[in-house]
């Protein structure tokens, strides 16, 4: 019995029937981290400090007293949350030995929930970049092999989170998504990532990228362990001053209940951008599913949602240029030698970040200064007519359905020479982002090559619940074989 | 075009040399790119700063701003790269 073979909830029942211990788990899920060392999933190892919080949740379950149903299970936590007293790089070498004085919100309320932190985990430098390749420890490799056998990525910015859910390194791991960068590695390596509607996860002790967009969400097996991640992870806190009170609805509540009579939208703008041949049959599959099930297919129109991703690029980086310039090498992370405080900074900040980093913070400064300013202000106004399309198309529908990328994941070693394209496999994405509505990655099928394409939902604000259940109708008909 | 000097000087990041070209060629592809944003009419559209712009008062949730007594002095200064004693140390600033 290989016990990194049972989904979070399968594990949550055998650790309440104490048929097994979260030692015996947490031990297995160690075990075959140490075997994925090539796919360079990890950071920082947090072992020795798991197998100690593994033991304290056995005590707590023979005592018939657990937290909570993710009580002793293994996850992996992306290297963008703080986590107290232990190191925190944001895949950064700025932040190469900083070590975090204090714990996130969401790491803090799975703590309490009981959960098993076996490291942090790998991402694209900052969360910049949907190929893990800008990482200052290297890239991410996806543990899925095409037909074809070269190496692939396993996108980003949280590429090791979903690798590590997808081989088995832990049970279920924790990402961040600004403009794509839980969904778009999800549908990469055939797992399930949810971007939460933005307001659900505080964003306290994440190390902002762009705070307007910035979400933290669970990357898991299946869509149900998926509820029951979030469920630990969300919650009001005032230390986020963009989140509003919020009652926290029992997010697994509508999972197996009938679709029949759901509305399901297509973007009729979609339906022209051109994408691959078995991107568009796994999204046909997807729409045949759901109308096999009751549910009813709606053309919507998001006429201004072309504009998204231009928009983002406006957005995201100037937001990126104002949270990056605290990084100065005074107080924490790196410094460079310096006769005076300016070269300082400047050598600090030359010396400890790499050229997505520089690049984006450059562009973000180009766009915040004053002659460019009213760029900015019109791009923000652009976001609003997006968000008015969506809220229209929602006033008809119950959620809107879409590929979640537009290609298989991309090779490791392909010569990028123009970085746009790369930017549109966030084409379906960044929208959830600019609007804060909630997304979902379920895997759907395989393209030609063997590789996983995801489909993505996305719903109304706050309305998660009823996103998995149609996320789980899908699943269950999809019947997507996990590595 | 963009003027690669006066971004690194205001965004204080000191950037070699060789991949300057390199930089601006993003940076202007880029900026290029998004041009096509001009053709949105956006008369009489506010501006959405967030997504809580977009129901109401983004200011209404703040907490109340009363000081926080939970100190974290040891815990910060254990990732100062130069200090003595509490105090952080930096180059001279003053001439």
């Amino acid at each position: 019995m290989n016990l990194t073979n049972f989904t979070l909830k399968e594990a949550s029942k055998k650790l309440q029937s104490k048929e097994i211990s979260s030692l015996e788990l947490t031990t297995a899920y160690i075990e075959s981290s140490k075997k994925l060392k090539p796919l360079n999933i990890y950071i920082t190892e947090t072992f020795e400090q798991a197998l100690k919080q593994a033991t304290a949740a056995d005590t707590r379950y023979s005592k018939g007293q657990p937290l909570s149903p993710i009580d002793g299970i293994p996850i992996g936590v992306k290297d963008i949350f703080l986590t107290k007293g232990i190191k925190t790089t944001n895949a950064s070498k700025f932040l190469s030995n900083f070590i975090a004085p204090y714990e996130s919100t969401v790491t803090n309320n799975l703590l309490n929930a009981g959960y098993v932190c076996l490291g942090k985990i790998n991402m694209d430098e900052f969360a910049m970049g949907s190929d893990n390749l800008s990482s200052f420890y290297g890239a991410v490799i996806n543990p899925w092999v095409g037909e074809d056998k070269k190496e692939r990525v396993a996108g980003g910015s949280s590429g090791g989170s979903a690798a590590g859910v997808a081989a088995k390194a832990f049970c279920a791991a924790l990402g961040t998504d600004t403009g794509g960068s839980i969904r778009q590695p999800a549908s990469f390596t055939g797992t399930v990532g949810l971007k939460p509607t933005y307001g659900t996860c505080s964003r306290y002790g994440i190390v902002a990228f762009a705070s307007s967009l910035d979400q933290a969400g669970p990357i898991t097996r299946t869509v149900t362990d998926n509820a029951m991640l979030l469920q630990h992870m969300a919650g009001y806190d005032n230390q986020d001053s963009s989140m509003k009170p919020f009652q926290t609805p029992n997010y697994a509540s509508k999972i197996g209940k009938s679709i029949k009579g759901l509305k399901i939208g297509l973007v009729k703008e979609y339906l022209d951008v051109s994408l691959p041949e078995c991107v568009k049959k796994n999204f046909n599959r997807a729409i045949k599913f759901l109308q096999e099930e009751g549910a009813e297919i709606v053309e919507v129109s998001l006429p201004r949602s072309k504009y998204a991703l231009p928009i983002y690029y406006i957005i995201a980086p100037a937001e990126a240029s104002s949270n990056l310039a605290r990084f100065d090498g005074v107080r924490y992370g790196n410094r460079a030698k310096a006769d005076n405080i300016e070269d300082l900074y400047f050598n600090s900040r030359g010396e400890g970040w790499g050229f997505e980093v520089k690049l984006r913070v450059l562009v973000g400064t180009y766009n915040l200064l004053h002659e460019n300013f009213g760029k900015f202000i019109h791009a923000t106004k652009v976001r609003r007519l997006i968000t008015e399309d969506f809220s229209n198309a929602f006033a008809k529908v119950d959620a809107i359905l879409t590929p979640t990328t537009n290609s298989e994941a991309f090779p490791l070693h392909e010569k990028v020479n123009n970085s746009i394209e790369r930017y549109f496999s966030d084409f379906f994405t960044v929208t959830a982002n600019l609007t804060g509505l909630p997304a979902i990655n379920i895997p759907m099928g395989l393209s030609d090559n063997n590789l996983p394409l995801g489909i993505q939902l996305i719903g109304n604000y706050y309305e998660e619940p009823e996103l998995y259940q149609i996320a789980y109708m899908l699943e269950q008909k999809a019947d997507f074989k996990l590595l | 075009m963009t003027d690669i000097n006066k971004l690194m000087q205001f965004s204080q990041i000191r950037i070699d040399e060789h991949i300057h070209e390199k930089l601006n060629n993003k940076i202007n592809q880029l900026l290029e790119w998004v041009q096509c944003l001009d053709e949105v009419d956006t008369t009489n559209v506010e501006p959405m700063f967030s997504v809580n712009d977009y129901f109401g008062n983004v200011l209404e949730n703040l907490r109340e701003d009363t000081p926080n007594k939970v100190s974290l002095q040891k815990e910060i200064l254990q990732n100062t790269p130069d200090k003595e004693d509490v105090f952080i140390c930096v180059p001279k600033v003053i001439k």
